[in-house]
């Protein structure tokens, strides 16, 4: 029983996975249609994460002692399971959820990409310009969480407003780019990578905004001088980063829009 | 009453001090559970009034008045779309996602209920742009809920309207993708309750299965979702920039369209890339929620409670790499079919596992045949039939002839329309005491169970010889093209047609009877059903703002301590200590 067993195992590992893995080798060069190097790309990276996650649960499974057998006193292995605040475990959840968005539409970029009629993108050279501003307002919101973190109440107010600046001019410079390219002609509709380049830039943007948000809910908080410092500790945290994955995002965003 | 929010944190929970502040604009997660529950019935209600007409219309053709092409064309779409994104995924994950998470993991309310509550409010939102667009120029979209371009923004679908100003897909669109932000800010708070507020001794291998259920489906909803996210979009922008993301160079009456290039079959990859997990989405709660049931009114153990975990994770896992098994007939490389057919079913192993395990923690249980409990048992028929159909269709080959017939019509039904919501019918008459105090009419239920089940095989077992005879699937009527298909399959259209009255009848009835037990109903203690799980050992039924009243509960087993040899009460609450329990 058990060699039969464990004959079907090693048929399943020694035939018919590598079969699969071939065929998938096949299917992804034959296909005629779209050049899906980029997108198998994308998925494994999806994959991956998703594996993290069901990964992370699977062991937690193995490590509870069988759990029918009980009632010996509360185990609470909930202890010392998250020293993480709910909120900042929220905003891990959060930036998964946004790096599912970008990296679908990534693998939508090159699915398109590899169709006909793709002219590539005249980049604007002000992008290099809005990158640097983005960075230094990420520089700026990891100062006042380092500040936070101190207890210097001054600085963090002078950085999370620094932050803010940076992160509106970098807005603006976004903005500036779509007017330029519209006054040299180069509509959404005029060719896909344009369109691409809109919908790319505006999501970042619409993230940049829901995050400005929350930094103007901190920022209020944290210049009145009823609020404790420690309040507002881990909102900033939260911030520091959802702006530092913000500025990740964009780099390799950029990166996506250099490279073809 | 200043009470910690959650176990391990000082923060205090938040109380509402105005009555619009405690009913309307709460933060209660039961609350918003049930303002979840209340919308997402009342859209469902719309729907279930397009599926009669569309009975009415296919059992009778051009008898009736109130529905002509156009208006089946956009029946068909928006039945699909509110009973699969606005009834099903709002009502488990919204609904009982709000009431049950916190509620079995011993939490006094969600980790984020200010986000929670925006999230409700975001989803009414959604539903009203759904709505709105009964109402405009050319009405809703008529493009299957599937919203496939080229056709469901080129001039002369059904909805485009007059002039083609396309607001019926517009605010589909737009419908939808709000309420991608509404499930996002609800699924942080299930997948972040459930992970952190968990209350002492509540290890994640003691929390029922109704939790993992809900959890896995909210991390599918927040990966997979994103993908419908993008298309909806990148599919306004076509419609109202005229990009070419998806639209090839079409020539629509006579008329050249300005796009050029696009690809529709990259949108089917990214619907369908949500799509797939989208059914997963609705039915993993539905497992968790089942077990739970047949548990308990078996007064057995779950059996493979690990088993049944790890099952959800891998078919959790296993519904990302499925999804390209939807568009076989849109032409693929064969290599690419062969993967997908083979993953796909390899998905029927954990699900089999699950239909085992139900059916072993029958086995020789104290069996109960109360009305939650003939839900959950009817489901477990109706998801097995469901599920068999599938492995049809997985197979490339079977899939293609049988793709565009009834067939498919009668295997989806069953397997994520029917089986989803017997269990949610079996959870609401199960949850309902808890939620009202309230039990709902016996009788009713029972008239409700029977006629439900019993129609659902009346109604969709003859949709799949239908499909097997070759009938065409969203076809309005048959006409002359169809002259291949016997006389005798519009008989069975017809029956088809009264048997689906009678069912819709029966919904009606129900809703009659979860309004009119709120009053009328009769009495229920605090556990009628003598379950383990932390809902029902609250001090309050039903239970008040934050839940447990002075002190958070503390768990000492895990949630299937039923019929425990050498107790004299057949069950042991999950928040009963050893020494107790020894009287």
């Amino acid at each position: 029983m058990k060699r039969s067993i464990t004959s079907l195992f090693v048929t399943i590992f020694a035939i018919v996975l590598p079969k699969i893995a071939s065929a998938c080798a096949t299917c992804s060069s034959q296909m005629e249609e779209f050049d899906m190097t980029g997108t198998i790309g994308v998925l494994f990276f999806m994959g991956s994460l998703m594996m993290l996650l069901v990964g992370w649960l699977v062991v937690k499974s193995f490590q509870s002692k069988t759990p029918w057998v009980s009632a010996s006193g509360p185990e609470y292995d909930g202890e010392g399971e998250f020293r993480v605040p709910a909120s900042k475990l929220g905003t891990i959840t959060l930036l998964l959820v946004v790096t599912s968005i970008f990296s679908l539409i990534a693998s939508a970029y090159y699915i398109r990409m590899s169709i006909g009629d793709w002219v590539p993108l005249n980049e604007p050279a002000l992008l290099w310009q809005n990158t640097g501003i983005l960075a230094l307002s990420s520089f700026a919101i990891h100062w006042a969480q380092s500040a936070s973190k101190k207890d210097h109440v001054k600085q963090v107010r002078t950085a999370l407003i620094a932050t803010g600046i940076f992160t509106f001019a970098f807005i603006l410079g976004q903005i500036a780019t779509w007017q330029l390219l519209y006054d040299q002609g180069y509509y959404a509709f005029t060719n896909p990578s344009y369109a691409f380049y809109y919908v790319l830039t505006g999501l970042h943007i619409v993230h940049l905004l829901g995050g400005l948000w929350f930094w103007g809910m901190s920022t209020i908080k944290a210049l009145s001088n009823k609020t404790n410092i420690d309040d507002i500790k881990t909102s900033i945290e939260c911030l520091t980063l959802y702006w530092h994955f913000l500025l990740l995002v964009w780099i390799g965003l950029f990166a996506l829009l250099l490279a073809t | 009453m200043a009470h910690q929010a959650m176990a391990d944190t000082d923060v205090e929970l938040y109380h509402p001090k105005t009555w619009l502040g405690k009913w309307v604009f709460s933060q209660d997660h039961k609350i918003i559970g049930y303002q979840y529950m209340t919308t997402a019935v009342s859209i469902g209600l719309v729907a279930l009034y397009l599926s009669v007409t569309m009975r009415l219309q296919l059992a009778f053709p051009g008898e009736f008045s109130i529905i002509m092409p156009n208006e089946y064309y956009q029946a068909v779409t928006m039945h699909g779309m509110i009973m699969i994104v606005y009834l099903l995924t709002a009502f488990f994950l919204g609904g009982f996602g709000n009431f049950l998470v916190p509620l079995m993991c011993g939490a006094r309310d969600m980790a984020f209920p200010y986000v929670n509550m925006i999230s409700y409010w975001v989803y009414l939102v959604s539903v009203l742009i759904l709505v709105a667009s009964f109402f405009v120029d050319g009405g809703s979209s008529g493009a299957g809920w599937t919203l496939y371009p080229p056709q469901a923004i080129t001039p002369g679908t059904p909805g485009a309207g007059v002039g083609g100003g396309n607001m019926g897909i517009i605010l589909m669109l737009v419908s939808l993708a709000v309420f991608i932000v509404a499930f996002t800010m609800g699924g942080l708070n299930y997948l972040t309750t459930a992970l952190q507020a968990r209350c002492r001794g509540m290890s994640l291998m003691r929390m029922p299965l109704s939790v993992w259920g809900i959890i896995m489906a909210t991390i599918l909803g927040l990966l997979a979702f994103p993908a419908l996210f993008v298309s909806a979009i990148m599919m306004l922008l076509d419609v109202t920039l005229k990009t070419s993301f998806f639209m090839p160079a079409v020539t629509s009456l006579g008329e050249t369209l300005e796009h050029t290039g696009g690809s529709p079959i990259l949108f089917q990859h990214l619907f369908w890339f949500f799509g797939h997990p989208e059914v997963y989405i609705v039915a993993l709660p539905a497992f968790g929620i089942v077990s739970d049931l047949l548990s308990t009114h078996a007064r057995k153990n779950i059996f493979g409670y690990r088993m049944m975990v790890w099952a959800i994770l891998a078919i959790g896992v296993l519904s990302f790499v499925v999804w390209a098994h939807h568009m076989y007939v849109s032409g693929m490389n064969p290599y690419f079919g062969f993967f997908f057919a083979t993953t796909t079913l390899i998905i029927a192993v954990p699900t089999a596992i699950k239909v085992y395990n139900w059916v072993l923690t029958l086995w020789k249980g104290n069996i109960h045949l109360t009305i939650p409990m003939l839900f959950a048992i009817g489901f477990i028929f109706t998801f097995t039939h469901g599920g068999i159909t599938g492995l049809f269709l997985g197979n490339v080959v079977v899939d293609l002839p049988l793709s565009d017939t009834y067939f498919v019509v009668g295997h989806f039904h069953m397997v994520m329309g029917v089986s989803p919501i017997l269990v949610i019918f079996g959870a609401l008459y199960h949850w309902y005491p808890k939620m009202t105090g309230r039990m709902l009419n016996h009788k009713m239920g029972m008239i409700h169970f029977w006629v439900t089940f019993l129609g659902t095989y009346a109604i969709y077992l003859p949709m799949h010889y239908l499909g097997f005879l070759g009938v065409p699937r969203r076809y309005y009527a048959m006409g002359d093209a169809s002259s291949w298909i016997p006389s005798s399959a519009q008989d069975l259209n017809v029956a088809i047609t009264i048997a689906a009255l009678f069912v819709a009848a029966a919904q009606i009835m129900f809703v009659y009877n979860l309004i009119a037990s709120i009053w009328r109903g009769e009495k229920a203690d605090s556990n009628p059903w003598k379950a383990t799980t932390l809902e029902w050992q609250t001090p309050d039924t039903p239970p008040k703002h934050g839940n447990w009243g002075p002190s958070l509960p503390v768990v000492h087993r895990w949630a299937y301590d039923y019929s425990v040899p050498g107790y004299e009460q057949d069950y042991l609450p999950q928040n009963l200590a050893t020494e107790d329990s020894k009287q």
